[in-house]
């Protein structure tokens, strides 16, 4: 219990980060409010209004899978895991543990910041597309859900990233290519659903959907796309699952390789 | 007959086993033991540590020395179970280095590598470090201020560590590495980057905890006033192997106890100047200088200063004397090893 206490402090630590320079990150805000118009607009003009989703439903969407994009794989995140890894193999406290809840926090704390620049621009958004028809009440909340609930997989991902840097240093030439092609494979720029298939059925089958597509859905919609909420919830467990696997073998083998090489 | 031999040799060995086994308990257990390290890291290039074995007793103050590459930061490095030996063991009072048990006793301060986060104040930062060594809150809201207030670090706590400067956030490192009373401390370079002010403060600072907590001190710096500051005894590493391990004094005297004299003169000193055997001429800024230095034990003092007096005696205008430093020392030795 007291370790568990120890690692929520860490992650209550690591969650106050953006939180602190609020000035050095307006750019990334701003940036953040102008995709969100721009791949609206992109994807209003690609559909010509065949789009399953409304105009201000396109937006929202947007506006949370923009949010995953901005605060995925961020490779500060997994510098800093890496580095801090030889120091904690000198302390009584576990490297994963502490990762885990410290990216937990990070990544929690920065989509709040980037879903409170949504909700403030939503008056401003509503002159564009018209009112808005999704319930901004239950849109908010089940997003909320999602910070919580999708900051685990996030979380062990780059985990998994810092912990592949130890035995790999080229891994940071793997990491661009890969988060970019797993979000857009996600539906990270339009709704899945919308595109053609055979790209459809596929994309929806890949872990990338279920983390971003099918959580967008199910924020702006509430409710999974061709799946029940229960369906959904259990795939994104199996995930986090497997990363937990993955995760703990790639510490394995990177702390067996730094012990031997010396980082 | 060779069978009652083997048994009378056994017996004997047996026997000085036990009586080392009942001095080894009436002595205090090690702060640090190293017993034969050896690490390589690629089979085909030499050990970066090599059977390498010391012990440091409580209380002590130790400098780990040696030139780039010599194999300190890799020992520390196996000393705090970052890195695992091939061969040998370490422990950190009688506990295997690298265990958590191990690991609580320790305090850490690498002057490259920062302990602080960087958005948050310096308290939080500190509180959190208590909570990393399992210190409870109340205890660390009591020893923080005290703490803080020996290394001057009192003004810093409510301040974010970004906006701290170097020196400010390295007094700001060894409290932290310090806030859970570690018995052992291994300092990694700690005032690197330092400018003189800064580095004389921390030393101070560190020899007043030192005085009151009793703590052992493992230091690696290339600034041997450091040491000299800090530290009874040195272990010089060359090679990854042990080249010396004694008190500073000795060290001095083992790599060449030099004096140096300093003269003024109120006439150019003549370019070729016949010296005495094992006198030594160097280098000057002016030429009304002279800097003569030799080893006191190849030509006595008396001699020197009748050479002195004979040749230079009238335009002597001022003289110096002094010894050369560790520093000095320690570089002739390297420099020796080199060859």
């Amino acid at each position: 219990m007291g370790n568990f206490s120890y690692y929520l402090r860490f992650a209550r630590f690591r969650f106050k980060e953006p939180w602190t320079d609020f000035r050095s990150s307006i750019p990334a805000y701003v940036l953040f409010a102008f995709f969100v118009i721009l791949l609206t607009e992109v994807w209003e003009r690609f559909q010509s209004g065949t789009s399953s989703f409304r105009k201000s439903e396109v937006l929202l969407y947007v506006g949370v899978t923009e949010t995953f994009f901005m605060t995925f794989l961020r490779p500060k995140n997994i510098q800093t895991g890496m580095e801090d890894f030889a120091i904690y193999l000198a302390k009584p406290r576990s490297w994963i543990g502490r990762e885990f809840f410290g990216n937990l926090g990070a990544t929690f704390g920065t989509r709040l910041f980037y879903l409170a620049t949504l909700a403030v621009l939503i008056p401003v958004l509503s002159l564009v597309t018209g009112p808005f028809t999704t319930n901004l009440g239950g849109f908010f909340a089940r997003v909320t859900f999602l910070l919580f609930f999708l900051a685990v997989p996030q979380a062990l991902i780059t985990v998994l990233f810092s912990s592949f840097k130890l035995s790999f240093p080229q891994t940071d030439y793997f990491i661009l290519p890969f988060g970019k092609l797993f979000l857009s494979f996600g539906g990270v720029f339009a709704p899945l659903s919308d595109f053609g298939e055979p790209l459809k059925s596929i994309f929806l089958k890949l872990p990338g959907s279920d983390l971003f597509f099918q959580a967008a859905h199910f924020a702006v919609k509430g409710t999974p796309y061709g799946m029940s909420f229960e369906e959904w919830f259990l795939r994104v467990c199996v995930i986090d699952l497997i990363l937990a696997v993955f995760v703990l073998l790639a510490f394995r083998m990177g702390k067996r390789r730094f012990q031997a090489w010396g980082g | 007959m060779n069978y009652f031999k083997h048994l009378e040799s056994n017996f004997f060995t047996a026997v000085e086993s036990l009586d080392t086994l009942g001095a080894m308990n009436s002595s205090p257990t090690p702060a640090i033991s190293a017993l034969s390290l050896t690490k390589r890291f690629r089979p085909e290039l030499p050990p970066a540590v090599e059977n390498l074995s010391f012990e440091i007793l409580p209380g002590e103050s130790v400098a780990f020395l040696g030139p780039n590459g010599a194999g300190k930061s890799t020992t520390i490095k196996l000393l705090c179970g970052i890195l695992v030996p091939d061969l040998g063991s370490a422990a950190i009072l009688g506990k295997p280095a690298g265990t958590p048990d191990a690991n609580r006793h320790l305090g850490l301060v690498f002057g490259a590598r920062s302990q602080l986060y960087f958005h948050m104040t310096v308290r939080e930062c500190l509180e959190l470090q208590a909570e990393t060594y399992f210190v409870n809150r109340e205890t660390a809201k009591l020893r923080i201020p005290k703490l803080a207030e020996i290394f001057g670090a009192g003004p810093l706590l409510g301040r974010r560590v970004r906006e701290l400067s170097l020196g400010e956030r390295m007094r700001c490192e060894i409290v932290t590495s310090l806030v859970h009373q570690p018995k052992v401390i291994l300092l990694d370079e700690p005032t690197i980057g330092l400018d003189v002010i800064a580095k004389l403060g921390l030393r101070e600072s560190l020899r007043t905890w030192r005085k009151e907590e009793n703590t052992t001190l493992l230091l690696t710096s290339h600034d041997l006033t450091d040491v000299e500051a800090l530290c009874d005894r040195c272990i010089l590493v060359n090679h990854g192997k042990k080249a010396f391990d004694g008190k500073l004094s000795e060290a001095r005297r083992a790599f060449g106890d030099r004096r140096k004299i300093h003269l003024t003169l109120s006439e150019p000193c003549p370019a070729e100047l016949s010296l005495p055997m094992n006198i030594e001429r160097k280098n000057s800024e002016s030429a009304y200088e002279l800097n003569l230095e030799f080893d006191p034990k190849l030509i006595p003092l008396p001699v020197v200063f009748d050479w002195i007096s004979t040749r230079l005696g009238t335009k002597i205008a001022d003289i110096q004397m002094g010894q050369t430093g560790l520093e000095e020392a320690i570089r002739k030795h390297y420099e020796l090893g080199a060859r």
